[in-house]
């Protein structure tokens, strides 16, 4: 191999190495989020959608052609792609691809070329581009090739400037973008870009990247769930999903997945000394919960029997295909996917004639093909998709490139959004029409939420340490206190502009019944003329979702 | 000389006695069932008592489709007056009444010619049809013009409703295509209209009665827009919400005539207490 040459070969190696890089950083990439709410998850989405090219490359035969294994990674990130930056990186990707098709490898100039068609791709797919984002950061690595190009020197010193002004890049981003110096942080895409660069530059160097876990084994395994075929009841080793949250002092993740990796997989530990998410297929709950107890406080215990689910799951589609015999063989002409976190706000949705309700949101945003099997399990004509987060809309988007059915998404940027989008709601409507009058109908309602800060921060002159409970409106960071009930009353003298409003609120997970009840009865004496509705909605994290209209 | 033309119907138009009176229209009454009694709507049982019922016995009222014989009677009594009837109809979707109908036309053939319509509406939307197929035959309209003016209603009529509970739609089966708004978690009044027959949904409002009732007024305007109609306003025993509604609409749509009729025990018995209706056509 020519030493100033990239062929599939070495493609790989810096694309597994920057994968494996991003993993090692992606809590970091988490906790970069703007606000100092609990679903800072960019690094796990950057890192998901880079494993999601890695694999999809992994499985080209013909490892030595650059074209073909750049090609598989880019259809890999456009599956896998969660979040609006993972999103943005599998446009990346889909750029470098076109640039470079059929090249068996190249040379620095071939890499100013993909980076060139990289960029440019991923800033047509985003509609009104943001700079101080990973898209700046891309497009100055682009530019550091160009001129690095013309300086000469050899294959590793090019990447290395390049490599080098990407992270100069990233760290203008608080300069481009107020709210990143506010918050003090830098834009936590661009973070996962340059880590991920990083990595590649370690494999041309041919520096080993070691990994504590290999990015293709156990913890990935966890994060991207394998579909199981539609009719086979699915053959499991491990029968329970057990899944909790521990909050204690000085845990030790490490420590604590070499612990819990004899007992099952798909092993997920994520977090600090502080507290940690837990997730596992075993055969023995019981076991893992008693190791757990020992440790810290366990909350939002879920144990799930998979072999049950699937075939519940069975049970249900041969229902729904009887039952569709019986009235109809045609399908539905418009089914309605929405994601939506929590049980209780996923039975509102159904009850709202949602045909399949996606896990995710706050916490774990869907990737397009978790999306795209979702749209296709509905068996409808057209299909609608509600992301209700603002993290989840471009990810929805990419939806209609990866299949034939016509697609439509309605931009959602909440689930009270998502449940004024079901309003408007035709069935017998067209596509069209429906899109139109639902995308009006969710611009008319307010967004609030209750949940508590992960780290100190101080914006909008508010100074919060972490474990303070936050209140948002509309996405903005506008109140901050000591109990849940109390920022919700925050929130909404802030949200209330008429009299007669109607006040929705949905309590979560981890707010006790009495509580919301108690809660209510106190805003029902503050807002004497409007109207106020709660409800059950068991999502994670937050306390409250709240809307006005 | 001309043709005679009169206008024949059935309790489920809830045309205001007034109305019936100047336009010269036939009511043949539905049944209203409670329990073993059976009742004929408008003759032996009204709104208010209707309502009444309902509330104090706690027992929910069925309806049944009038006999042959009742159209028979009312043919055969307009054949000495009329060369013609046009006996127009609520959907056949919702009820068997124009099946009864029928029969009774083809009982009478001898005596006189009847043309059996399907309006493929109901309540008030039915009573416009009624209302100008009346109007063109007073005028002295031929056949061809009375089917017109029913057809110029039909196509340009606006309707919405809103019920207070879909129970009572699902519960006798006339709930039509509106099914997707049933089972819903929130509270949510579900707003309806009528297409090709049957009940459709039209889109589900969350809020008070009071401002989904206003919420119809909103649809009626953007739909009907600025021309001057004649409109009708339903209730089924909510008067005081009604009369609100009534002092709104002129600032929704150009009122040039209004027909105000509680909702009847039929259309009641279907559709519950609490409905209320809006729709209007151009002016008839």
């Amino acid at each position: 191999m020519r030493a100033d040459l990239v062929d599939g070969q070495r493609v790989w190696q810096m694309l597994s190495a920057g994968t494996t890089l991003l993993h090692e950083h992606k809590e970091e990439g988490d906790a970069l989020n703007v606000f100092p709410v609990p679903d800072g998850d960019t690094g796990t989405n950057m890192y998901l959608t880079f494993l999601a090219a890695l694999r999809e490359a992994e499985k080209v035969a013909a490892k030595f052609h650059l074209g073909r294994v750049v090609e598989a990674a880019a259809q890999g990130a456009l599956m896998g792609a969660r979040g609006n930056s993972g999103v943005i990186v599998s446009q990346l990707f889909r750029g470098f691809a076109k640039a470079v098709a059929g090249a068996e490898g190249i040379d620095r100039r071939g890499l100013v070329a993909g980076l060139q068609g990289a960029v440019n791709m991923a800033y047509q797919a985003v509609r009104k581009p943001v700079e101080g984002t990973i898209l700046t950061v891309a497009r100055e690595a682009a530019k550091a090739a160009e001129a690095a190009l013309r300086r000469g020197g050899n294959l590793v010193e090019f990447w290395e400037e390049v490599c080098a002004h990407a992270a100069l890049a990233l760290a203008k981003t608080p300069e481009m973008l107020p709210i990143l110096a506010q918050a003090g942080v830098v834009d936590a895409g661009g973070k996962g870009l340059v880590v991920f660069m990083e990595g590649t530059l370690r494999a041309l160097k041919g520096e080993e990247v070691v990994a504590a876990v290999s990015p293709t084994g156990t913890i990935a395994g966890a994060s991207i769930p394998v579909a199981p075929g539609e009719d086979e009841p699915i053959d499991l080793t491990y029968r329970y999903c057990t899944e909790f949250l521990l909050r204690g002092r000085n845990l030790n993740p490490e420590q604590i997945k070499v612990d819990l990796a004899p007992h099952g997989d798909c092993l997920m530990v994520v977090g600090d000394e502080k507290m940690v998410k837990i997730h596992l297929h075993t055969n023995n709950p019981g076991l893992i919960l008693d190791y757990a107890v020992r440790l810290g406080e366990m909350s939002e215990i879920q144990i799930n029997n998979m072999v049950e689910q699937s075939q519940q799951r069975l049970e249900r589609l041969k229902q729904a295909r009887s039952a569709e015999a019986e009235t109809t063989s045609e399908p539905k002409e418009i089914g309605i996917v929405a994601v939506a976190m929590g049980d209780g706000l996923a039975q509102i949705f159904r009850s709202l004639g949602v045909d399949e309700v996606v896990e995710g949101g706050q916490t774990m945003n869907p990737s397009a093909e978790d999306l795209l099997r979702s749209v296709e399990r509905v068996a409808a004509k057209q299909v609608l998709i509600l992301p209700n987060n603002g993290n989840v809309i471009m990810t929805a988007g990419q939806v209609s490139e990866l299949t034939e059915l016509p697609v439509a998404v309605a931009p959602s940027k909440s689930i009270p959004q998502g449940i004024a989008a079901l309003m408007a709601f035709n069935p017998s409507a067209s596509l069209e029409e429906n899109l139109m009058n639902m995308t009006r109908a969710l611009e008319e309602v307010k967004t609030g939420e209750v949940t508590y800060a992960v780290r100190a921060s101080n914006l909008n002159g508010l100074a919060i340490k972490e474990g303070d409970i936050i209140g948002l409106v509309e996405d903005e960071l506008v109140a901050a206190g000591q109990k849940p009930t109390e920022v919700l009353q925050q929130i909404l003298d802030r949200m209330v502009d008429k009299e007669d409003a109607l006040i929705s609120i949905y309590y979560g997970r981890d707010v006790e019944e009495e509580e919301a009840r108690e809660a209510l009865a106190t805003l029902v004496d503050r807002f004497p003329a409007a109207e106020i509705e709660l409800y059950y909605g068991g999502q994670p994290l937050y306390y409250y979702i709240v809307s006005v209209e | 000389m001309a043709e005679r033309i009169r206008i024949v119907t059935d309790s489920t138009a809830d045309l205001p006695v007034e109305v019936r009176r100047t336009h010269q229209i036939e009511v043949v009454p539905l049944n209203v069932h409670f329990g073993e009694e059976v009742l004929k709507d408008g003759e032996e049982i009204w709104a208010e008592e209707f309502y009444h019922r309902l509330k104090t016995e706690g027992t929910l009222a069925n309806t049944s489709q009038p006999s042959p014989s009742e159209f028979v009677k009312v043919y055969e009594r307009l054949a000495g007056e009329a060369d013609h009837i046009f006996s127009i109809h609520i959907s056949e979707k919702m009820s068997g009444t124009v099946s009864s109908a029928q029969l009774a036309v083809e009982m009478v053939r001898d005596k006189i010619g009847v043309t059996g319509v399907d309006s493929q509406l109901g309540s008030m939307a039915l009573g416009f049809t009624v209302i100008a197929a009346a109007r063109a035959a007073l005028a002295g309209g031929h056949r061809g013009e009375v089917l017109a003016a029913i057809e110029r209603v039909r196509q340009n009529l606006e309707v919405f409703f809103t019920v207070e509970t879909m129970a009572y739609l699902n519960r006798t089966g006339r709930i039509g295509k509106a099914t997707a708004f049933l089972g819903s978690l929130l509270n949510i009044r579900p707003i309806l209209s009528l297409a090709e027959g049957l009940i459709v949904p039209v889109e589900r409002f969350r809020g008070s009665a009071a401002k989904a009732n206003v919420r119809l007024l909103e649809l009626l305007s953007e739909a009907i827009g600025d021309q001057p109609c004649s409109v009708a306003l339903v209730h089924a025993d909510v008067p005081e919400e009604a009369e609100r509604l009534k002092s709104l609409l002129p600032r929704y749509v150009r009122v040039e005539e209004l027909f105000y009729s509680p909702i009847g025990p039929i259309v009641g018995a279907h559709a519950g207490p609490g409905t209320i209706g809006v729709m209007a056509v151009p002016r008839l």
